[in-house]
């Protein structure tokens, strides 16, 4: 009885072929956003990579307050807010989440907890693949130095709430908790429900004489040079490779395909920086 | 969730309820590394009120050859850094850096509410070494202030400033005073060329109330372990709870603490952190692990059943029953391995559920639809690896086994 039940039932299901409607929403990392497009993408980044959709008004850039822990609803909740509302509204079928920095920890919630939230499962459906740049997906030692040891410093952190929660869940320790417990996508863990791809961010260059020094603002580029001494040799100024590389894989290193060879630091990699916003247009 | 999938989803439920097809299946016993709760709360967490209301379930494709670890193992943290509060007064008369390598680092950051102290500047800061000052930045190199720290969105507090010792003064004893600093200081060194470590470790990334805590520091140069004039340790809670505790020497070098988990629950799904701190021969550190806690409120009773069924369309469908103490939302996961052609077990697919549950006793569903299943290159046999019952409220780990149940879907 339950086969003719189910044979029945298939028989009324519709096949939908729909052609494929693409999307692209923005993502930014830690902060409390209200204007990212001018304020953490800046327009030509986001103007040179919609154009690579066959109908360039569909993208979307998430603002919400990424300070808060990943699951709060001001931050994983607004996200999704907004990605459904974009997705309902434009009728996309295709979306390609691009993040920056925290974003991709944002997004690898999601992905991570499906059940969570019932606005997830349409949202996972709908994309098509993450592109991470500088994910923070294994946290970074500068985090963990911000969020200091002492003990009573330490306490009264907790209280003063200056230490936003993001920068607390960035300290490496906590990330290895996570990423072991409560995220998808790093090794030995279950890969995420989809592709999870990072550009690498590998050097800051200040030299005054570097073409590479310039581009993002150079005083921006100044703080990462000190900054850069918490890290690996390999990293962006703000994380090292090793960390945005942790999750998915990976899908260049700044100098591979950056023009003139060129490296992103933390800042760059969120900028119309040697050519990064074509590289993400061409691959929509 | 596609409309294949949602269509068998009521048609194995309507099946279910008559119990008509389903074959009983029991949990394998427990292992050593399972979590496996005592007892359980009756207590809802504060949080569990704000948690979706819909029942959502989802599954994806794993690739075969995907290689997941059973159990993840806790990270070890290594720490070349020390930090210390320091008052105005004592910036002021002058402050001792002790220092094992050339080219610490220092940064000096206000440590009241943001804006409430002023900024710091290194060229304020004189730096003292075997009598003799060095000033405006002389002594000093890669310099960062308050001003480039925030432009380059580096997330120190407001009004910290950045230096490095010049390396050529040496390692040894440094003093620094700072002129004109209001309220109290954060004075954080680290020492990138130092040979000399403090490693922790916790034995397990999450524990339930009841349990033991252990925990594993080493002070090391280089390779070789050194004894420590002071160790201790603390644990904080989100919430704020606080637990001092106490190293013992362990033959080979190394310090271990064992701490009761006894620690009230909390919603917050934030992470408990141990910090640990040594010194020897003059010399500081401090490093910090972290580990998630939770009172448990639910688990499995050991009881499950799937439906036998061959059908034209590739399904495994899994119920668990499980034993509720306190309303909230909880979810359950698992890998499905299947069986490949050489008769090796591989991952197939990742299935999850969560729903709002009271207290009393319920069945939870895990779904591998045609849509993770389709195309599959293994089958029956299964193993359901890696289930996992969670509580929405905290993302507690309410109960764990590694390997839970072995079945034949299409027996």
């Amino acid at each position: 009885m339950l086969r003719v039940f189910l044979a029945l039932l298939f028989g009324l299901a519709i096949t939908v072929n729909a052609h494929a409607n693409r999307g692209v929403a923005f993502i930014h990392g830690t902060g409390h956003q209200t204007n990212a497009l001018d304020d953490y993408w800046q327009r030509p980044f986001v103007d040179t990579v919609r154009g690579g959709l066959a109908n360039s008004a569909n993208f979307v850039v998430i603002n919400c307050n990424f300070e808060k822990y990943w699951w709060d609803t001001a931050a994983s909740g607004c996200l999704a807010a907004q990605l459904s509302s974009f997705i309902s509204s434009r009728g996309i079928t295709e979306l390609t989440m691009i993040t920056h920095s925290n974003g991709g920890n944002v997004v690898r919630w999601l992905l991570s907890n499906p059940t969570y939230d019932s606005r997830y499962p349409n949202i996972i459906s709908k994309t098509r693949k993450v592109i991470a740049l500088a994910p923070s997906s294994a946290g970074t030692p500068l985090a963990n130095a911000t969020i200091n040891g002492n003990v009573f410093e330490t306490s009264l952190g907790w209280l003063m709430g200056y230490k936003s929660d993001a920068v607390r869940q960035q300290q490496t320790h906590w990330m290895s908790t996570y990423n072991a417990r409560n995220l998808f996508g790093t090794a030995g863990r279950p890969a995420l429900p989809k592709s999870f791809t990072s550009m690498v961010g590998t050097d800051v260059r200040t030299a005054v004489w570097s073409g590479n020094a310039y581009c993002g603002g150079y005083h921006l580029n100044l703080g990462l040079e000190i900054t850069h001494a918490w890290l690996d040799t390999c990293a962006d100024g703000f994380l090292n490779c090793s960390s945005q590389s942790a999750a998915g894989s990976v899908w260049f290193r700044d100098f591979q395909r950056a023009s003139s060879g060129y490296v992103l630091n933390h800042n760059q990699s969120r900028r119309d920086c040697f050519g990064l916003p074509t590289l993400l247009r061409n691959n929509l | 969730m596609n409309i294949k999938t949602q269509l068998i989803v009521s048609a194995l439920s309507m099946a279910l309820s008559t119990c008509a097809f389903a074959a009983e299946l029991s949990l394998n016993p427990a292992g050593s590394v399972d979590t496996v709760p005592n007892t359980l709360s009756n207590k809802a967490l504060k949080a569990s009120s704000i948690l979706e209301s819909e029942p959502v379930q989802f599954a994806w494709r794993l690739e075969p050859d995907a290689v997941l670890e059973p159990v993840a193992k806790p990270q070890q943290s290594t720490s070349k850094e020390y930090w210390d509060k320091r008052s105005a007064a004592e910036l002021a008369t002058g402050v001792a850096i002790p220092t094992t390598a050339p080219g610490a680092i220092v940064r000096l950051s206000p440590s009241g509410a943001a804006g409430s102290n002023k900024a710091l500047e290194a060229r304020r800061v004189i730096l003292t070494k075997g009598g003799k000052s060095y000033a405006n930045g002389s002594g000093m190199q890669s310099i960062a202030d308050s001003t480039e720290l925030e432009k380059g969105a580096v997330p120190f507090p407001e009004g910290s400033t950045v230096f490095r010792i010049d390396p050529a003064l040496g390692a040894g004893g440094f003093e620094i005073q700072v002129l004109g600093a209001s309220g109290d200081t954060v004075v954080h060194v680290f020492e990138p060329n130092s040979s000399l470590h403090l490693d922790l470790r916790a034995d397990r990334i999450a524990y339930q109330v009841g349990g033991s805590i252990r925990l594993q520091a080493q002070l090391l140069d280089g390779s070789k372990s050194i004894s420590a004039a002071e160790m201790g340790g603390l644990i904080t809670s989100p919430g704020g709870q606080v637990r001092e505790f106490t190293f013992v020497a362990d033959k080979g070098g190394s310090y271990s603490a064992q701490i009761s988990a006894d620690f009230l629950a909390e919603s917050s799904k934030g992470l408990f952190e141990v910090q640990t701190f040594a010194s020897a021969n003059g010399a500081l550190r401090d490093v910090r692990t972290a580990f998630a806690y939770t009172v448990p409120s639910a688990r499995l009773t050991g009881n499950a059943r799937t439906l036998p069924l061959k059908m034209r369309e590739p399904v495994v469908y899994l119920e668990m029953d499980v034993e509720v103490a306190a309303s909230s939302r909880y979810q359950i996961g698992g890998v499905l391995y299947g069986t490949d052609a050489s008769g090796a077990k591989v991952p197939v697919a990742m299935a999850q559920s969560a729903k709002r549950l009271d207290p009393g006793m319920h069945s939870m569903t895990l779904l591998f639809g045609p849509d993770v299943l389709d195309g599959a290159k293994a089958g029956a046999p299964w193993e359901l690896r890696d289930l996992q019952l969670v509580n929405q409220a905290d993302m507690g780990l309410q109960e764990q086994r590694v390997l839970a149940l072995q079945f034949d879907a299409t027996r």
